[in-house]
């Protein structure tokens, strides 16, 4: 320990920041309206250092964490000499061509001061209730330009010395349409600020400046050691990893491949599709938060958050594409588009580099969540009150596969690791509508060794708008290409799904999407909407990735599932290979055996040896490459199922490997037929375990993967 | 002469306090005996007997009541010995407990630092399983307007198939039930018709607020708490009967009354944390006689540090309860917990050096390494021991030995070595900051509510508390701190000083212009229901307190409160004005200025009435005033850490027992009570008062 200060009144210091941060995110929580940020915590409060620099981050969205670094860096750099920056200022920010994320995610900034001093800064965000832009609620999947995307500022002074300035805040209240709430919002995050700032200052008296800064640069050096440290104990290569965003007209490929040497990791973006028409596109600070919100919980989980995590990293997104758009391309989609892919990506990028490692292999984990299927509501209540309200329910995610645990059900996401959705009776009380159900759907997590957590279905009804319509805004990924990408073998979740049903059959209380009828039934993804009374909208949300080969699963595991309704009985014969008989609560374990072997032969064309549906016994050399395939000591790939030895030294094992393009349906129901995504699988040619799964579209080849050294 | 006897289980002891007409008080503690806890009830009570040259039968049969406070409900849940629930809810909502509200209830109740790990993180199997939930075909909105009515059939098709599939317990959760009843009083009318012993719990009873989980998951608890519960304090009664006990059998609930047993088994899931709860409560009345209206409650035992707030004279309830992270939403006094007591242990993390108290603990066996039971890791109490604040003479009556030299090898190997300190400077470190941890809570219940420390006192209670209450109380800068009397039994202490308490509501949203013919009509019908009950009980008009409140909030803001509505008689718009008012004020003072969204306007949610029967309680005794000179008390002087001065010196100890009312002992000091510790810091006066319960002030 470098650092002058104890041992002891450094854990009290840092047992301070996080406390710091608690408290403000509590006076967020308070004065908020929003369910939103109450109940979904859709928000985030961080401190920053003086440069701007991240000293300790908070929970909630992760990608703000290095976001609102950029745009404090931006207020120093900019606006220092004019207008200045003193002591009780307030700056708003939320320009996403600069650092934000999108124009609804409002940065407030606080400079701290102590005696005079600038020494750091507290920053927050909250997605305000309206910013302005061509769609009601701050996503506009309407436009084609930022400049239909509302109000967007790189740095407005709304509080001068302690003072609301009233000008400016009015200007911004008159181009919103629900000010009142939107001046909620605001407050909201003026008083989280203010409970931080008073708090440091606080902790400045107590301790003194010096031992304050010192605890936090000490944070900042520990968390970079250890992060490099870690990045060492990893073994080096590169390894690649693809999404597809699937938007009305148009399929946007992003490509990443992370390179891994020594103690650093490059991400790099070479391969993404340009920028898109529609408001999906992140800047480029984006995406590097983007890579961020799972670094920090995946491989960062035991370091405080900040600078130091980011120090190992670099990122190489090429210009004008989706990860790094340029003016005018829309980007008021980006957190629930390509900033959410980029999450992805990420995790699985990380996941496989684990895979890879025998230390580190069980933090390997299939996508968790992969899309956010977000519904905004807006209209006017019975009474002619306008309202606008988003639907907390893509808050409840599901919880990607685990190298050694099934995905969580319901179980939420990476990129926020306190989400939750509202009840439907507080989303009832607050929005005129009526849920008809919400529940788990079967079959929905991603098959494999371990399941993917299943996601959920709801539909609602227009209630208490009297004669008005309800308004509904839609900007869905998913609905055709899987975005829960599985690991390792694991399949991905099902497909998001929006049904619309004019003049629906409410009053026999449909419970799910078979039972749900109507005059007419129309699929949607995109754009807005109105649901007269009477009419319902139905939402699928996506299961999380599977993990490992599907007839790997314990039989009893797949039963257990298909006792709780999690897989359906025919899931388990078609995908999982296991023959139960449900009425008895058992496997026919000699059906299972028969049945299993015959998924084994049709993978390959032809009869797979009886023995080598169990697997066996193989010594383990070190040098791992996944859960089923390690290189041996002369440097050939070996399947770790069979022992089988795939390939000689040197090559890329896909090559040498049975391939298989198959339509994603081979995942399971819920998965789009004949679509123009394909799962290429990847068998062992002697006992055809299913080693990899890569999601492609139309001829874009499988991915490789290549792993220079093991570390010794 | 006639008795009033409390008696509090905790997790290692059973506390008995007794209380004759003249206002004697007589105290027993022995350790609980969780495979039967009467037998731990039956030891303590024989103890107090000999105190008071009786035995057990001749106590019991001079008891007129017989106050509880049980960790059954609690340890129940933690065990897995719950009976076997069925549910009926609303169809298309029967995953409403599996989806816990997505990933809530995989990182609810989780620290900071385990949120930040996702992948370690997992969700409690449901409290009730898909096999056994049944949702039924009705819907109600959010006016309490029914769009389908439920089905007579169907409900007994329901109820059927579940009984069918064993199950001992029924729990019914419909949506907006507490808005309108009457289909889940279908279910239960269908339900009793079926097996009219079946233990059933509705949700617009046991939890009359909005919000499907956590209502379902308190339906759920209650339900499967029932039948253990019920049969526990069925054998209770019989085996205090079969000893000749004839008077009053209460119990104490989570939001700080009592209720007979025979209803506190209808609602065990209010049972959950009761014990500390009573501590909490008897703070407040202490606090009551004692002239102190703002009080911090500090309760520290063996495993957890408990805190509580009483704030003008009341005491606030819990945000989101939980008990083992299931959630359960009843009224419940707020009592926070942090794993840091005398059996904390203490390690230091190998890659960054950095030194962590709890939250695992030693309990009681294998224990702290000084206990001599057969504990290898350093604990909290280890570090009292090694800074010489306890004396084998009074550790535990003396009647255990205490192994200091193994407690200081033990801390030198595991702590002092790899922080490069001697075990004394690591000894003082880690009290410092365990002290600091404390504090850190109790900022928390406190600033961090806006509360202002100064303004309050703090009471100092539990086993391990008197050894720390001085440091981590100077820090926080309150105005007094008190270590009562009874400090090793307060929780039992708190049932007795309790009133019987029944609590109804019922939820109606409201908006102006105000119907109060319809507001009037809703008090009348629940504080008729909780007098009538109270009568049954043999309470009357002086003995019965009838207070009302109305839970509001800004429409579009989600935060609800609960105001007092100040007068008796029918609401009239003058009244309902002044409430309406208070609720501003409140909000304001709560959540800060401006943070209220007032052109939304003001919703009327819910309405409660709370019934108190006044229990006839005897009063304490008071001792006459002696000198302040206490040197006669002085045991001993021995070598001791003091903490304002940062260094060992020679401290004078005392005997509690010898110390007299008016006796004012001047720190730094030490304090030995027959079971617990109380050290001074040099600019520290600790004052006896009448009730035999320290003063401790700045000089």
């Amino acid at each position: 320990m470098t650092s002058p200060v104890d041992p002891v009144t450094f854990q009290i210091i840092r047992h301070k920041f996080y406390q710091v941060i608690e408290e403000a995110i509590i006076a967020l929580e308070n004065v908020s309206g929003s369910p939103i940020t109450n109940e979904g915590h859709d928000m985030m409060v961080s401190l920053y250092k003086a440069d701007g620099g991240l000293m300790v981050g908070g929970v909630g969205f992760l990608h703000h964490l290095t976001s609102a670094s950029q745009a404090v860096k931006h207020i120093i750099a900019h606006f220092a000499e004019d207008p200045g920056i003193y002591e009780d200022d307030v700056y708003f920010f939320n320009d996403s061509y600069t650092a934000a994320l999108h124009p609804p995610d409002v940065y407030l900034i606080s400079p701290i001061y102590w005696e005079g001093k600038l020494t750091g800064f507290v920053a927050n965000f909250v997605h305000v209730t309206d910013i302005g832009a061509v769609d009601p609620g701050g996503f506009s999947p309407n436009a084609r330009e930022s400049f239909q995307e509302g109000f967007q500022t790189k740095g407005l002074k709304i509080v001068e010395r302690g003072k609301l300035r009233k000008d400016v805040f009015e200007t911004f209240l008159n181009v919103v349409r629900d000010p009142g709430m939107t001046t909620l919002d605001l407050k909201s995050q003026l008083a989280a600020n203010h409970v931080a700032k008073e708090r440091m200052k606080r902790l400045y008296g107590d301790y003194g400046i010096d031992a304050v800064e010192s605890v936090a640069e000490e944070l900042i050096r520990q968390s970079e050691k250890l992060i490099r440290r870690r990045l060492s104990e990893l073994p080096d290569g590169s390894w690649r990893a693809r999404e597809y965003i699937d938007m009305p007209g148009e399929t946007l490929k992003v490509e990443l491949t992370a390179i891994k040497e020594g103690e650093t990791l490059t991400y790099d973006f070479t391969g993404t599709s340009s920028q898109a028409v529609l408001g999906i596109n992140c800047c480029y600070w984006a995406t590097w938060g983007a890579l961020f919100a799972p670094i920090f919980p995946l491989l960062a989980w035991d370091v405080t958050w900040n600078d130091g995590v980011t120090r190992p990293i670099r990122l190489l997104a090429p210009r004008r594409t989706v990860v790094n758009c340029e003016r005018p391309a829309p980007i008021s989609i980006a957190t629930v588009g390509t900033i959410q892919i980029v999450n992805n990506l990420s995790t699985l990028i990380l996941s496989k580099i684990f895979g890879a490692s025998e230390r580190y292999k069980e933090r390997a984990t299939a996508v968790w969540h992969g899309s956010h299927a977000h519904v905004e509501t807006h209209g006017l209540t019975a009474e002619g009150e306008f309202f606008i309200a988003p639907l907390t329910d893509t808050f409840a995610g599901s919880g990607g596969a685990c190298a050694f645990k099934d995905g969580v059900d319901l179980g939420g996401e990476i990129p926020n690791v306190v989400s939750r959705w509202a009840n439907v009776e507080s989303q009832e009380l607050n929005t005129p509508l009526l849920y008809l159900y919400r529940r788990p759907v079967p079959d929905s997590g991603g098959p494999g060794k371990y399941r993917g957590g299943v996601c959920h279905e709801y539909a609602f009804t227009p209630r208490g708008t009297g004669e008005h319509p309800l308004g509904v805004v839609l900007f869905g990924k998913g609905t055709r290409a899987p975005m829960s990408l599985g690991i390792f073998g694991g399949y991905p979740g099902c497909n998001v799904g929006y049904w619309t049903f004019r003049r629906a059959n409410i009053m026999e209380l449909p419970y799910n999407l078979d039972t749900t009828d109507g005059e007419e039934r129309q699929e949607q993804q995109w754009g807005s909407l109105e649901l007269a009374p009477g009419d319902v909208q139905y939402v699928r949300f996506m299961g999380g990735g599977g993990y490992g080969d599907p007839i790997d699963r314990h039989p009893e595991a797949v039963l257990e599932d298909a006792l709780l309704g999690l897989v359906t009985e025919q899931a388990a014969r078609e995908i999982y290979g296991v023959v139960l008989e449900l009425d008895k609560a058992k496997v026919d374990e000699e059906a299972t055996a028969q049945r299993r072997l015959e998924i084994r032969s049709i993978r390959l064309g032809q009869s797979v040896d009886n023995e080598l549906s169990v697997r066996q016994e193989v010594a383990p050399t070190g040098r791992r490459i996944n859960e089923y395939l390690q290189q041996t000591t002369d440097g050939s790939t070996q399947c770790t199922w069979c022992g089988w030895e795939l390939v000689p030294a040197g090559g890329p094992w896909k090559e040498h490997a049975v391939l298989r393009r198959s339509d994603i349906s081979v995942a399971g129901a819920l998965r789009r037929e004949n679509s123009d995504y394909w799962l290429i699988e990847a068998f062992c040619p002697r006992c055809a375990t299913l080693l990899d799964t890569d999601l492609a579209q139309g001829d874009d080849p499988p991915l490789q993967d290549v792993i220079n050294r093991w570390p010794t | 002469m006639q008795y009033v006897v409390g008696i509090d289980i905790g997790g290692t002891c059973t506390d008995c306090v007794v209380i004759d007409d003249a206002g004697k008080v007589t105290l027993g503690k022995t350790f609980s005996t969780p495979s039967d806890f009467s037998v731990g009830i039956m030891d303590a009570l024989a103890v107090a007997a000999r105190s008071l040259e009786l035995d057990l039968r001749g106590l019991l049969e001079k008891t007129r009541l017989f106050l509880h406070s049980t960790t059954i409900a609690e340890n129940a849940v933690l065990d897995g010995t719950l009976a076997r629930g069925g549910l009926i809810t609303t169809r298309g909502f029967e995953q409403t407990l599996f989806a816990t509200r997505g990933g809530y209830g995989r990182w609810s109740g989780l620290t900071e630092e385990q949120k930040r790990n996702p992948m370690e993180t997992e969700k409690l199997p449901p409290l009730i399983p898909i096999s056994r939930i049944r949702g039924i075909k009705e819907r109600t909105d959010a006016r309490g307007y029914v769009l389908v009515h439920a089905d007579e059939a169907e409900i007994e098709s329901a109820v059927k198939s579940l009984l069918d599939a064993g199950i001992e317990t029924l729990g019914v959760c419909l949506l907006w039930s507490f808005a309108n009843p009457e289909a889940e009083q279908l279910v239960a009318r269908v339900a009793r018709r079926l097996r009219p012993d079946l233990f059933v719990t509705l949700s617009h009873e046991i939890a009359p607020i909005v919000g499907e989980y956590e209502r379902t998951s308190t339906v759920a608890l209650n339900a499967r708490l029932g039948p253990v519960v019920a049969h526990y304090l069925q054998e209770l009664q019989s085996k205090l009967d079969s000893d000749g006990f004839d008077g009053t059998f209460l119990v104490m609930q989570a939001y700080g009354g009592l209720l007979p047993a025979d209803k506190a088994a209808d609602r065990p899931v209010a049972m959950i944390e009761s014990g500390p709860v009573s501590g909490l409560v008897g703070s407040k009345q202490l606090g009551k006689r004692i002239n102190f209206r703002n009080i911090i409650a500090a309760d520290m035992g063996g495993t957890t540090f408990k805190v509580g707030v009483v704030r003008e004279g009341l005491i606030e309830y819990q945000r989101e309860p939980m008990v083992l992270r299931y959630h359960y939403a009843l009224p419940k006094m707020d009592v926070v917990s942090l794993g840091l007591a005398g059996g904390s242990i203490i390690s230091v993390d190998e890659r960054t050096g950095i030194p962590q108290i709890g939250p695992q603990s030693a309990g009681s066996y294998p224990g702290p390494v000084c206990y001599d039971h057969g504990g290898e890791e350093p604990t909290i109490t280890d570090v009292d021991a090694i800074l010489g604040f306890l004396n084998p003479a009074f550790f535990l009556g003396g009647r255990e030995q205490l192994n200091i030299e193994k407690a200081t090898e033990v801390l030198r190997k595991k702590v002092a070595e790899p922080l490069e300190m001697s075990v004394f400077e690591a000894a003082a470190a880690m009290y410092k900051l365990a002290n600091s941890m404390i504090y850190d809570l109790l900022h928390k219940v406190t600033i961090q509510r806006g509360l202002d420390p100064r303004h309050f006192a703090l009471f100092s209670y539990g086993g391990t508390a008197g050894m720390h209450v001085a440091a981590y109380g100077q820090e926080l800068g309150v105005s007094h701190i008190i270590v009562p009397h009874s400090a090793a039994v307060h929780g039992a202490f708190g049932l007795i000083t309790s009133d019987i308490v029944h609590e109804d509501q019922t939820t109606s949203a409201m908006r102006a212009p105000w119907d109060l013919e319809r507001l009037n009509a809703i008090f009348t019908e629940l504080g008729d229901r909780v007098t009538a009950q109270l009568r049954q009980e043999g309470f009357d008009e002086q003995t019965i307190q009838i207070g009302r409140s109305i839970d509001m909030r800004y429409r579009r803001q989600v935060h609800i409160m609960t105001v007092p509505v100040r007068d008796d008689g029918a609401l009239t718009p003058a009244t309902l004005e002044a409430t309406i008012a208070l609720f501003e004020n409140l909000y304001e003072e709560k959540y800060g200025r401006e943070s209220a969204y007032r052109e939304a306007g003001i919703e009327l949610v819910s309405y409660r009435v709370r019934g108190t029967g006044l229990v006839k309680t005897p009063e304490f005794r008071t001792q006459e005033m002696a000198a302040a000179d206490a040197s006669h008390a002085v045991k001993e002087t021995r070598r001791a850490w003091v903490y304002q001065v940062e260094a060992f010196q020679d401290v004078k100890g005392y005997d509690f027992n010898r110390l007299l009312p008016g006796n004012q002992v001047q720190g730094p000091a030490i304090i030995w009570t027959p079971i617990t510790t109380v050290v001074l810091n040099p600019n520290q006066v600790a004052g006896v008062d009448q009730l035999k319960n320290l003063v401790l002030t700045r000089e």
